[in-house]
């Protein structure tokens, strides 16, 4: 168990490094002639009207919050899974209230609108 | 090099990584910088958890705080169009923090280290897939019976069936608050 | 030297070689994946496709690779450097960290190490959730790309990118379960030796192995839900500022997704490493894994051939209208499919 742990570590860092070293070989090997044209923001050629870092639609948080809440219930019905052979038939009765309750969350987004892409 | 002290170097690793991430947090320039140093911070302590042999609770402190969590604070602060500026609160009461902070410091390690804490034998739960006797078994909610002997399951079958078990209603009562929270959310999001 | 040193060192020495092993598999994967897909691509449409380069086009991805390393990096004035930098080396780093959990043979016993070797770089008890928890990293690459860059079309296309990869990630975690609730277990080689044991788990799992496949390929953001890089609407997306090595980064880390995903297939629906009823040694197995992969690999082109663009907000109604209940469907019916099953009603 600690091994393969171990083992995650070391090929974080392995995995870590070889795009670096590509990264510095690159860096020896490729031309560096930056240029004020160059350097400007890709916008098909045309200039850069504004700032591009502005408010964004509110879909895409609404989109992550109510996924943060299926995530957490995912997080429950894993363990249930794994444990769910052997378990009496009290278990199934127990995860279709857990998942019923939730689905009514579902639906209850759903007929709000909130997953309506405006 | 013993592996308690491969823990204890891993253990610092990851600690300073999630200490590090908090201070981060609080220096960083601005509030989207903020937000990836919390990730950062996260991280740390699900490393913290894999030292402790919580290998579960560390996938599910990525799988959340990292993969949920933070993506809907980084969405948030892109929504907000004022903070994505490069201000820089400076803060004026860093030395008062600093005064107040150092002694609270020094009294939560003085206990950490001294305390004497209570360990619970059936709490640490035996390699999974080994066969212990019935006295063990006992202490072991989930302990599969296979034949004579007691299987000890794996640790996150163990919790299914502690979950399903013991804490149903705790299980159940989840699932309602986490329907509160979404309609809440729905609610004040779309007024 | 430390007696005690000696098994620390060497299980240290292991790590570092295989993980050097596995990254050298997947940029190999990587680079002829590319001529894979140009090749198939070509003659779905009655092309010849790459054939210049070495015998039927094969020495074109070194090429590719020689020209990337010698291209300039041109770098914006307007980005933030420092996520700049670091983001193209997360999206890597994390694809890479995803292929760690994949069995590619059965534990073998080797001549220099106690005990059973591990085929692939780890197995523990919750690995199926170390890779869906990995992969979820995978948004925070492209999302930062996006956003470093201050480019509109690099920023719209890092946050469509972040919004699709989350909502897919759901009815993937849901449609999985399945598989989980059948073996048991997370462990990924436990449930490649239960298939070997018993029966492919797609015949069990079929809706879950269709749920699984739409949401695989638009996790990996290929097409038809390659909304991210929309070219007509986005230039190039999350990748629009990247150029040179940087940008080869991105690319690396989609196509070693690609292969992952494809490997995951194998191990939870397709029997992973093993065929029915034959007992194969190591580099048998490793045979049979590699044939899955590009079978897999086949339906990814196959399918970008074939079908065009969905639009945002289809791509994001299919996700949670349609993929989100079904897998929330399939798990009931599976609940109660086992438990009649454990109850005696299918004898």
């Amino acid at each position: 168990m600690v091994d393969n742990w171990g083992f995650i570590a070391v090929l974080t860092l392995v995995a870590f490094t070889v795009p670096l070293i590509g990264l510095a070989l690159s860096w020896l090997l490729r031309p560096h002639r930056p240029g004020p044209i160059k350097q400007t923001t890709y916008e098909c050629g045309l200039e850069t009207i504004g700032d591009s870092w502005v408010q964004f639609k509110v879909q895409y948080y609404l989109y992550a919050l109510i996924f943060v809440l299926f995530d957490v219930e995912t997080v429950f019905l894993y363990p249930w899974a794994v444990a769910f052979l052997g378990l009496p038939l009290f278990a199934l009765v127990e995860m279709v209230i857990f998942l019923g309750i939730l689905a009514i969350g579902l639906i209850y987004a759903w007929r709000k609108g909130a997953l309506e892409w405006v | 090099m013993s592996q308690q002290t491969v823990v204890q170097l891993v253990f610092g690793v990851m600690a300073a990584l999630s200490l590090g991430g908090a201070m981060g947090v609080v220096m960083a320039r601005t509030v989207f910088v903020s937000a990836l140093w919390l990730i950062l911070s996260f991280v740390g302590v699900a490393g913290l958890y894999i030292t402790l042999g919580a290998g579960f609770l560390a996938v599910i402190q990525v799988l959340v705080y990292v993969g949920a969590i933070s993506v809907l604070i980084l969405f948030a602060i892109m929504l907000t169009e004022d903070v994505m500026g490069d201000e820089h609160p400076n803060n004026g009461q860093v030395g008062l923090a600093i005064i107040l902070l150092t002694p609270l410091i020094f009294l939560l390690g003085k206990w950490g280290f001294t305390a004497n804490w209570p360990v619970k034998a059936a709490a640490i739960l035996p390699r999974s897939g080994l066969s212990v006797d019935a006295a063990t078994a006992a202490a072991l909610p989930g302990a599969l019976k296979t034949g004579d002997a007691f299987l000890v399951p794996d640790s996150v079958a163990y919790l299914g069936r502690v979950l399903m078990t013991e804490h149903f209603l705790a299980f159940e009562v989840v699932s309602v608050v986490l329907l509160v929270a979404l309609v809440g959310a729905i609610v004040i999001a779309r007024d | 030297m430390n007696p005690d040193l000696t098994p620390t060192i060497w299980i240290l020495l292991e790590a570092v070689v295989k993980g050097a092993i596995v990254i050298g598999a997947l940029l190999t994967g990587f680079a002829y994946s590319t001529w894979f897909e140009r090749k198939v691509i070509a003659r779905m449409q009655v092309r010849l496709g790459p054939n210049k380069a070495g015998p039927a086009g094969l020495l074109l991805p070194a090429a590719d690779g020689l020209k990337l390393f010698f291209k300039e990096n041109i770098i914006p004035r307007a980005v933030d450097k420092g996520i700049f930098f670091l983001a193209p080396l997360i999206s890597m780093t994390v694809a890479v960290l995803a292929f760690a959990v994949i069995p590619v043979g059965d534990p073998t016993e080797v001549p220099w190490r106690e005990g059973l070797l591990q085929l692939g770089i780890a197995d523990f008890d919750v690995a199926l959730l170390y890779l869906l928890g990995v992969t979820s990293f995978a948004v925070y690459g492209i999302a930062l790309a996006g956003w470093a860059s201050n480019n509109k079309f690099a920023l719209i296309g890092g946050l469509r990118a972040g919004a699709q990869m989350i909502s897919y990630e759901l009815a993937m975690g849901l449609s999985i379960l399945g598989v989980v609730m059948i073996v048991g277990s997370l462990s990924l080689h436990e449930i490649v030796v239960w298939q070997k044991a018993h029966v492919w788990l797609v015949l069990l799992q079929p809706l879950g192995f269709v749920i699984y496949v739409i949401t695989a390929i638009a996790e990996t953001n290929r097409a038809p839900f390659d909304m991210p890089e929309a070219e007509q609407e986005l230039i190039a997306g999350y990748h629009t500022e990247y150029t040179g090595m940087r940008f080869a980064l991105f690319f690396q880390a989609e196509y070693i997704a690609m292969l992952t995903v494809c490997a995951l297939a194998a191990a939870l629906f397709l029997g992973g490493y093993s065929l029915p009823g034959v007992e194969l040694p190591w580099f048998g197995d490793l045979a049979v894994f590699l044939g899955k992969v590009i079978a897999g690999m086949f339906v990814f082109v196959w399918i970008r051939a074939t079908m065009p663009r969905l639009r945002y907000d289809q791509l994001m109604d299919f996700g949670w209208k349609v993929l989100l209940p079904l897998s929330i469907i399939n798990v009931v019916a599976t609940a109660v499919g086992l438990a009649l099953y454990q109850n005696g009603v299918f004898g």
